[in-house]
């Protein structure tokens, strides 16, 4: 403990400087404004943003790319807040409630709640990190591929239980989903998947693609047809910050999202995707009136804005423990650490320890930033609502190009988006929504891989899958998970069929 | 401020696009150079390190435009069909313009006739790597082990085209063994496999492998160059511990499109020159684990010849390892005829020509 | 006779999705020596996928719903015809089938030129105010990406410079 101590100050005494300070500053405000671009997540941003920090010092650059992070990942759910477009998986959940949240007028509410809540994640996430990144890295080790395939199956059973309206139109989107992730050259075999020819789409499709078509465009022609309901969310602006009653119902949905978060960041393959899904099932599962969910429920911006925080830094272990990047955010961040020299590698605890104990410091300074940069502009963000529509979506229109252009310099993307948005304007238009459909696109994806592995191994057979008792209950678990969601709405539709 | 006026001014002329511009000293505008894989990765990393002293000696900036896709193809086939005037180059590497041509049968370039080539920038050199308590305590109990146990071993590679999935296809086939072969997206996840025990061995760069194997969180048994690598001193060569053949490198050459005048290929090889004795720069490339080429093997001869000798040698290893046309079913359709199986090895897969330069 | 004629429609749509996707992946082998084969998910999920379909067309026929919408296809196709112009000008096109390139114009055209198409897809829509809009939200976007984050986005047509 008095160790942790000492190291947390050597720590802060690297982050503190005057120069680092600032840097961790500008990351989280670029970031931010980038981050904040519809359908551009974190991901892109720090694709986009790796360069300027290629003239700073090794920690420097780290800090301010770290920053980016936090400020991309906290601009993305902004954008899912105000006008209803993730800008990565994560975010997806956060639309649910949170833009609900803004139609009835608590668009500051939601936003402030998102930022206390991320905040308060972070930090404990932080001291997780300080105090127990080895214990946890050594358990994440021992999670295989049919462990990881067992959680994405689970993953994809919540993302059942988070769908609103019909049931089978509900699992269609997710199955949807499934089967737009398989598009591309197999990355096992190299075979052609359903790319119709078309050499754009053989790396598959990209989220962003998916999620501007599908969720952006929908949306801003939905507004469009629908001239008073897009000017009710202008007409009423509430509260900028949450009250007290709003901080009381966020407390423990952000508790529970910190710890789930915390534990799934830790994991291979992109664990903490399914943080804050696995916070919104549960709120929704323990919530006395699961109806409120879909509606404007605080309680689904708070937990799973927690959860996703908590993942985002907790991710960091195994990069900062083992020099392995679970993910692809990670994986830049090794890349701008590489240019510098600094090859990450098991070593960096005790050979860099101002290296790693700056970084882990200044991952708290960057959630306290992002804390004091955001509260304020909550108000300026919840203004930019009362643009009037016919100049805000245009406007929208133009980021999305300028950022989908960016993410790989390809004109072919944007015109990808512009395919999808007719798919988006369709589904919408016969009923269906599309939240399960970016999350089944996340996940399949993942679970194909993990479901590859497993099986890929000598001796494998689908039993074996079973052979891991962690694998075996997740397995169990998701299938009484998914009869609990399914077996309702069967029972409903027939009583439904009787009572005519 | 003055230029961002200068720039707002410009904006409003923008759109009557003026024909005809005067013929100044080479570069007079930033040069292009297009990576064609994500920032952050080791081409890319190559590519900025070089970049940074090349914008020095030509008096512009280089800018990187990433542009990601298709195992670097897409970048590639954009900067092949691009302007042939200098303003355009790429940073291609042993898989856009050596395995592409067996891993991609409808390759819009071939990369032996449609580039000028520049030089050769850096060599990555390639380690076999296994988890910590694999039961080989050389290269020569490996090489046993594999022999007899091939297919119960699970080897990990980062996706198909990957160097380390190439170059493990190159081991495997050289010793004529099968492994049960576990496939991720990436690096990372792979190592961390690697180091969980999850999988037996694999084939990557030493940039991705080095701190891990000083750490001992994964065993190392032997590096694919001529020389060892100062990054890892104790690692015996292929040659020394027994597996002379298995030779083999990703490196990165910078390329320009076919039909850039020999002046200004000149001058860009001249600038990659100069940026590759500078000191810090080599320091940077060091780093990395890179080799950096002698004197000889810098001019844009050697690199068109380490070209063809590639193409030559990975066409004949892919289509034995399955991964070719012939396993391709959309290749049918797309009205490429796949090579008739058991082609002349030399001879390249994609003839294709590249398409007319687009018009401004 | 149909009671919902959106689920219906929802449905056959499902079963065309499907059906495209099981015919696409019929040369994909389900399994494969050591492991799943890469037809496997694409065509297990195409065939959850058309019973779902199924399921919901025959629902459509027992219970009530919502009838079908009416499409907006002008707004849509504005709004998309936005987004496409600025993929087809902001580094140029080649169209070989129909004998010309869309020449490459950079941000600094394709900008405005997206902003203003799309625009027209709103009915309130002021000329006078949009063109403004359109040149000082460029403007703004040049000076933000390209000046002051380094991305590289062309924002001029070649021949005037990078």
């Amino acid at each position: 403990m008095f160790d942790i101590l000492g190291n947390l100050a050597l720590g802060f005494t690297v982050a503190l400087t005057l120069k680092n300070l600032a840097l961790c500053f500008a990351g989280c405000l670029i970031g931010t404004l980038i981050g904040v671009l519809p359908g551009v997540g974190p991901i892109a941003t720090i694709a986009m943003l790796l360069p300027i920090t290629y003239g700073l010092d090794p920690i420097g650059a780290l800090i301010m790319l770290s920053g980016i992070y936090y400020g991309a990942q906290y601009g993305g759910s902004t954008t899912a807040i105000l006008v209803n477009i993730p800008g990565e998986a994560t975010s997806v959940v956060t639309t649910l409630d949170g833009h609900q949240m803004a139609k009835q007028g608590r668009a500051g509410v939601a936003l402030g709640t998102a930022a206390i809540a991320s905040f308060f994640a972070g930090t404990f996430a932080t001291l997780v990190v300080a105090g127990l990144a080895l214990p946890m890295t050594a358990l994440a080790l021992k999670f295989g591929p049919s462990d990881r395939f067992a959680l994405m199956v689970m993953g994809l059973v919540f993302a059942v239980v988070l769908a609103r309206g019909s049931v089978p139109k509900a699992l269609a989107m997710i199955v949807l989903g499934i089967l737009l992730s398989t598009i591309g050259t197999d990355g096992e075999t190299g075979e052609d998947r359903m790319t119709f020819g078309i050499p754009q789409i053989s790396d598959g499709l990209d989220f962003a693609v998916i999620a501007m078509g599908i969720f952006g465009f929908a949306e801003i022609l939905k507004n469009l047809e629908n001239p008073e309901a897009r000017d009710v969310v202008r007409g009423t602006i509430g509260r900028l910050l949450p009250s007290r009653d709003d901080l009381r119902a966020s407390a423990a949905p952000a508790m529970r999202g910190t710890l789930l978060g915390s534990f799934l960041g830790i994991l291979p393959g992109n664990g903490a995707v399914l943080a804050p899904f696995a916070s919104y099932t549960l709120e929704k599962r323990i919530a006395k009136d699961p109806s409120r969910f879909g509606n404007g429920a605080i309680e689904g911006v708070a937990g799973p804005e927690a959860a996703n925080n908590a993942g985002a830094q907790t991710s960091f272990i195994p990069l900062l423990t083992l020099g392995i990047p679970p993910n692809a955010v990670m994986a830049l961040m090794v890349g701008a650490m590489t240019i510098h020299g600094l090859i990450p590698g098991p070593q960096i605890m005790s050979k860099q320890p101002q290296l790693f104990w700056g970084l882990i410091a200044s991952m708290w300074i960057g959630n306290l930033m992002l804390l004091i940069i955001n509260l304020p502009l909550v108000g300026l963000w919840v203004r930019l609502l009362k643009v009037p529509y016919r100049l805000m979506f245009p406007a929208i229109l133009l980021f999305c190009c300028i950022g989908i252009y960016s993410i790989g310099n390809k004109p072919e993307d944007v015109m990808m988006t512009a395919a999808f948005g007719f798919i988006g304007y369709s589904l919408l238009k016969l009923g269906f929504e599309p939240a399960p459909l970016l999350l089944g696109f996340v996940l399949g994806r993942l679970m194909e891989e993990n479901l590859r592995q497993a099986m890929s191994k000598a001796g494998a057979t689908l039993l074996s899958l079973f052979d891991s008792p962690l694998a075996a209950s997740l397995l169990v678990f998701s299938a009484v998970l998914l009869m609990l969601a399914v077996l309702p709405a069967v029972r409903k539709s027939r009583e439904e069929v009787f009572q005519e | 401020m003055n230029r961002t006026a200068s720039t707002l001014f410009a904006t409003l002329l923008a759109s009557i696009a003026a024909a005809g511009s005067a013929l100044a000293a080479y570069p007079e505008r930033p040069v292009t150079m297009i990576v064609p894989f994500a920032a952050g990765g080791p081409t890319d990393q190559v590519a900025r390190i070089v970049g940074e002293h090349m914008s020095k000696t030509l008096g512009q900036t280089i800018v990187i435009e990433n542009v990601t896709g298709a195992g670097g193809t897409t970048g590639i086939t954009r900067g092949a069909q691009a302007a042939a005037d200098g303003y355009t180059i790429m940073m291609g590497h042993m898989g856009t313009h050596g395995a592409a041509p067996a891993l991609y049968p409808t390759l819009k370039y071939d990369p032996a006739k449609d580039f000028a080539p520049i030089g050769l920038a850096a060599g990555t050199p390639i380690v076999i790597v296994a988890k910590k308590d694999f039961a080989a305590k050389d290269l020569k109990e490996f090489v046993a082990k594999m022999k007899a146990d091939g297919p119960k071993l699970n080897e990990g590679n980062a996706g198909v085209g990957s160097v380390s999935h190439t170059t493990c296809t190159l081991l495997t086939s050289q010793l004529g063994v099968k492994t049960a072969r576990v496939t991720y997206k990436g690096t990372g996840p792979m190592i961390n496999d690697l180091i969980g025990g999850q999988i037996d061995f694999g084939c990557d760069q030493i940039v991705s492998v080095a701190e891990q194997i000083k750490a001992g969180t994964i065993k190392a048994y032997a590096i694919a160059t001529p020389e060892r690598s100062p990054a890892l001193p104790d690692l015996p060569t292929t040659k020394e511990a027994g597996l002379p053949d298995y030779q083999v490198s990703a490196w990165n050459a910078m390329f320009a499109p076919k039909g850039t005048p020999a002046d200004i290929a000149a001058k860009l090889n001249d600038a990659l020159v100069k940026a590759l004795d500078d000191e810090g720069t080599r320091k940077r490339l060091l780093n990395l684990g890179a080799v950096i080429p002698d004197k000889a093997g810098r001019s844009p001869a050697a690199l068109q010849k380490l070209v063809e000798s590639e193409v030559a040698r990975w066409t004949p290893v892919l289509k034995a390892a399955g991964i070719s046309a012939a396993v391709n079913p959309a290749a049918a359709t797309s009205g490429t005829t796949p090579p008739a199986a058991g082609a002349p090895a030399a001879a390249p897969a994609a003839p294709a020509p590249a398409a007319p330069a687009p018009a401004k | 006779m149909v009671k919902s004629p959106q689920d219906f429609a929802a449905g056959l749509v499902l079963i065309a999705i499907a059906s495209i996707a099981w015919i696409s992946t019929l040369g994909l082998p389900f399994s494969q020596v050591g492991g799943v084969g890469s037809g496997m998910l694409p065509k297990s999920t195409a065939l959850i996928l058309g019973g779902l379909g199924l399921l919901i067309v025959v629902g459509s026929l027992i219970s009530e719903g919502p009838p079908l919408e009416r499409w907006s296809v002008r707004d849509a196709a504005m709004v998309l015809g936005g987004v496409l112009a600025f993929a087809l000008t902001i580094r140029g096109t080649p169209l070989p089938a129909l004998g010309f390139n869309i020449p490459a114009l950079g941000l600094a055209v394709a900008g405005p030129l997206a902003v203003l198409i799309a625009a027209q897809a709103d009915r309130s829509t002021r000329l006078i105010e949009v063109v403004i809009f359109a040149v000082v939200l460029t403007a703004l976007c040049i000076i933000l990406f390209r000046f002051l984050l380094g991305l590289p986005i062309p924002v001029f047509p070649p021949l005037l410079g990078y």
